[in-house]
């Protein structure tokens, strides 16, 4: 991109609101991609609290803080809301942000809808977590207390706080679907002239597939949750094996959408890698067509291996065959994308601002994520691992370290664009180097607990464990509160700083840095035409 | 701000970001090397 | 890449709107109520009264809203464009939503089922040594019922699907030819055709529950059987209503041969609607 020309004449049609109303009413997706990482922002240490009290009873072994049912229900809200109230609306909130200005649209295609979409969320967050503040004025027994999984036939004998999780994924289902169906319509409509399929931008890309994947799996776990609520309240067996159904159907629906899920929280951040690294390499990205082809090929296997997830269920053996080894058959077009990241930076002029610390932070977390996901997919070992703690180690590199710390490098990235100032670099890297040691301080440990034998979600333990959980429980609360920092840069950021150019970093390409920092309020109302 | 790089320094990282290139792809083939002689 | 001036045309980006919030809220209102009348806590059927007034409030400004717009010319051919993807998507998700009832069904009807009647051979012990595993049933411990045979009323409703699917695409051609009444008249056929289907559905319901002993509680089949028919006779009502709208819109001179949008999306819904019911009629009342 050579020549940069920008319009960004004021629009003057909108009768903008001040104050709240700005943001009840709002159209512009701008302000709607901030609202969604605000609210990715604040979900995200509320989420992280009530992982922190599961850590300080884990802390020893021994019943210490809360009795297990509290336990189990703060497992499991956490999981929810981790992935559907901070994960995913930060992903979404990128979407809005910068697909529009990336792909030099005037805004999303179907502007109110996605003011729709984000509104949704913090209805169902106040249902998620509304269970916990009845319990204390004496209605009901408090959140869901089955893991986020809700399997049955435990969710189906469980307590109201099932049924608010079920209506909450049931609000949080549509939201997501709005979202999607707003990022598909604007990729394949809103695009510059010139812009091709194959000159859009890996971001784009990336989340092009993530929403293809949401709209073909949430209502599959919309359909679940419905059952789960008619076999709870109206009498029908569809997990009941007394009428002729089975809970494994649960298993089978739910993670049908489950596994998935995990795509869809990190296609984003494989997608926004790519530039990362090319800028802050000062080298174009390598292997692009490689990279969108990886994509599709990780969408379409990962709507047929979710029985992985339960291979000690209970299944015909020529079954777990066929889910291990196209499990399996995932790692090879994640290689490619590892392989595409690691020669985009390799002969280039790298330098190690906060975003490229965490890009190359991820690459070697989540590479890790990917070969313990390799051995959860055997089988055979499977049947020691299941359901122990070396799950919940090899999950949160993948979704922590993979999911999170990409989102933080993306924050890093743009938060320039967005506010016009820069952040503080040494504050930001000691963010990094402070999530970084407290994050394999937490986890790495898990590992080990779970290869002894240690299972998942108990809060007792016996004695043998108890140094490991120690060490995970000490770097759990310096992972959490190290996070303050990021917010406290973000916070700063915001609101002021030093002032930078429309080209934020002086490798980056794309249209985005054509745009003055921070964009106005309507951006490419006339396009740009891509040669 | 991005810090301003001359060019000299940016030419070093090159190097030295092809070095490590190297470098990590020899101890990659060492490995898988030395799992050749692993018998279980 | 380079870029370069050129491309004029505005997209029509809407005023700012309170009705997505409202609406928000009015859902979770219905939900919270929801949830109070069946844990029997609160106010939980006015609750749900306020969230459903709430929402039609919505349902009418915003649509209402949406028509206006339409009307005045603001949506061209690239509004129209975005407006097509986007229902071409909903509907997919629509149809996985239905793909999660059917795979419910089928995963029940080849595994489950046959598995608790089987048990003998594979492992030896039977825990239901009675239970025969053959479909329909409502499982080894579940109320005796008759199962909905298909060639009474179920048949009929699908002569009357597969003609309203006819009459809307007739009303499409009146349309496009500008044979105003011709529209209109296709159109209440429809309208028609739905609105009976749904009076002999609400009657093969009462029938199963008041004489055939099949109530959502008669095991696997029951729930298979009112959960795919209930969701897609929801839908049909739906669908009825939005042909109704686009009916009254036809009455008061809306559409015209090359801008309709409306009309296709609710045909595109209609003609799901219609392709679900076939393949419900197949696996749930014939084979």
């Amino acid at each position: 991109m050579s020549t940069a020309t920008t319009h960004t004449a004021e629009h003057p049609a909108g009768e903008y609101h001040g104050g709240l109303l700005r943001w009840l009413t709002t159209t512009n997706h701008k302000d709607i991609g901030t609202m969604y990482l605000t609210f990715s922002l604040i979900m995200f240490f509320v989420g992280g609290l009530m992982i922190l009290a599961v850590r300080a009873e884990l802390f020893s072994p021994g019943l210490q803080l809360m009795q297990p049912e509290f336990f189990n229900q703060l497992i499991g809200v956490h999981a929810l809301v981790m992935i559907f109230a901070a994960l995913m609306p930060a992903a979404t909130g990128f979407a809005n942000w910068m697909l529009p200005l990336m792909i030099g649209a005037p805004d999303m295609a179907l502007p109110r809808l996605n003011n729709w979409g984000f509104w949704l969320l913090p209805p169902a967050a106040i249902l998620l977590t509304l269970p916990f503040t009845l319990a204390l004025f004496g209605i009901g027994d408090g959140a869901l207390a089955t893991g986020w999984t809700f399997y049955a036939p435990l969710s189906v004998q469980g307590g109201m706080g099932v049924d608010f999780a079920i209506l909450a994924v049931h609000i949080l289902g549509i939201s997501s679907i709005m979202g999607s169906i707003n990022i598909i319509v604007t990729i394949f409509n809103m695009r510059a002239p010139g812009m091709t399929m194959m000159k859009l931008p890996l971001f784009a890309w990336g989340w092009l597939i993530t929403a293809f994947l949401l709209i073909a799996t949430l209502p599959v776990l919309a359909g679940a949750v419905t059952m789960l609520l008619t076999d709870r309240h109206f009498g029908t067996h569809f997990f009941d094996a007394a009428g002729g159904g089975d809970p494994i159907l649960f298993q089978h629906l739910f993670w049908f959408f489950g596994h998935p899920e995990v795509y869809i929280l990190l296609l984003p951040v494989w997608g926004l890698m790519p530039h990362v690294l090319s800028t802050f390499s000062r080298k174009p990205t390598y292997g692009y067509k490689a990279q969108v082809y990886s994509f599709i090929a990780i969408g379409l296997l990962s709507v047929v291996v979710w029985a992985h997830h339960f291979f000690t269920a209970g299944m015909p053996v020529p079954a777990l065959v066929y889910f291990m080894f196209s499990t399996m058959a995932i790692s090879l077009p994640l290689a490619v994308l590892f392989f595409c990241w690691i020669a985009t930076m390799w002969k280039g002029a790298m330098t190690f601002e906060t975003p490229m610390l965490f890009a190359v932070g991820f690459i070697v977390l989540f590479g890790i994520a990917g070969l313990t996901g390799l051995i959860l997919a055997d089988v055979a070992a499977d049947a020691q691992y299941h359901h122990s703690y070396f799950v919940v180690a090899h999950f949160h590199y993948a979704l922590f370290a993979g999911g999170i710390m990409g989102v933080m490098t993306g924050v890093y990235y743009w938060l320039p664009k967005w506010t016009g100032h820069m952040y503080s670099e040494k504050l930001g890297k000691l963010h990094f180097w402070l999530t970084v040691v407290s994050f394999n301080l937490t986890f790495l440990p898990q590992f080990f607990l779970g290869l002894a034998g240690m299972p998942r979600r108990i809060p007792d333990y016996a004695l043998q464990f108890a140094e490991f959980n120690a060490i995970s429980t000490l770097g759990a609360f310096v992972l959490g509160f190290s996070q303050l920092l990021f917010a406290w840069n973000i916070w700063s950021c915001v609101r002021g700083g030093p002032k930078v150019e429309s080209r934020v970093w002086e490798g980056a390409e794309g249209l985005e840095w054509e745009l003055p920092s921070p964009p106005p309020h309507h951006t490419w109302e006339i396009q740009p035409v891509i040669k | 701000m991005t810090p301003a790089f001359t060019d000299a320094d940016l030419a070093r990282r090159r190097a030295a970001s092809r070095r490590l290139g190297w470098l990590l792809g020899a101890v990659v083939l060492v490995i898988y090397l030395i799992g050749l002689f692993i018998k279980r | 890449m380079k870029t370069s001036p050129a491309h004029a045309e505005h997209y029509f980006v809407p005023q700012p709107s309170l009705y997505p919030v409202i609406l928000s809220a009015g859902m979770f209102l219905l939900a919270f109520g929801f949830i109070q009348l069946i844990n029997n806590f609160g106010p939980g059927k006015w609750v749900m009264l306020g969230g459903t007034a709430v929402i039609l409030y919505v349902l009418f400004g915003w649509f209402g809203k949406v028509i206006g717009e339409s009307q005045s010319g603001a949506y061209r051919d690239w509004e129209d464009r975005s407006f097509r993807y986007g229902m071409i998507w909903f509907i997919a998700t629509e149809v996985m939503f239905f793909a999660a009832f059917f795979g419910a069904l089928f995963y029940v009807r080849v595994i489950s089922v046959p598995t608790l009647g089987g048990m003998e051979g594979a492992h030896g012990f039977s825990l239901w040594p009675e239970f025969a595993g053959t479909w329909p049933t409502s499982g080894p411990k579940g109320a005796t019922f008759t199962p909905m045979g298909a060639w009474g009323i179920p048949a009929l409703n699908t002569a009357l699907l597969l003609s309203s699917g006819a009459t809307v695409t007739w009303a499409h051609w009146g349309l496009l030819r500008n044979q105003r009444s011709h529209l209109i008249l296709g159109l209440a056929a429809t309208v028609l055709l739905g609105s009976t289907f749904l009076g002999f559905q609400a009657y093969e319901y009462h029938h199963a529950y008041t004489e055939l002993g099949l109530t959502m509680g008669a095991g696997a089949y029951g729930a298979t059987f009112f959960m795919l028919t209930g969701f897609h006779g929801f839908h049909v009502t739906l669908g009825t209503i939005m042909l109704a709208v686009i009916l009254l819109r036809s009455l008061s001179g809306h559409f015209s041969a090359d801008r309709h949008f409306a009309f296709e999306a609710v045909a595109w819904y209609w003609h799901f609607v219609d392709v679900v019911w076939l393949i419900l009629f197949v696996f749930v009342y014939w084979v």
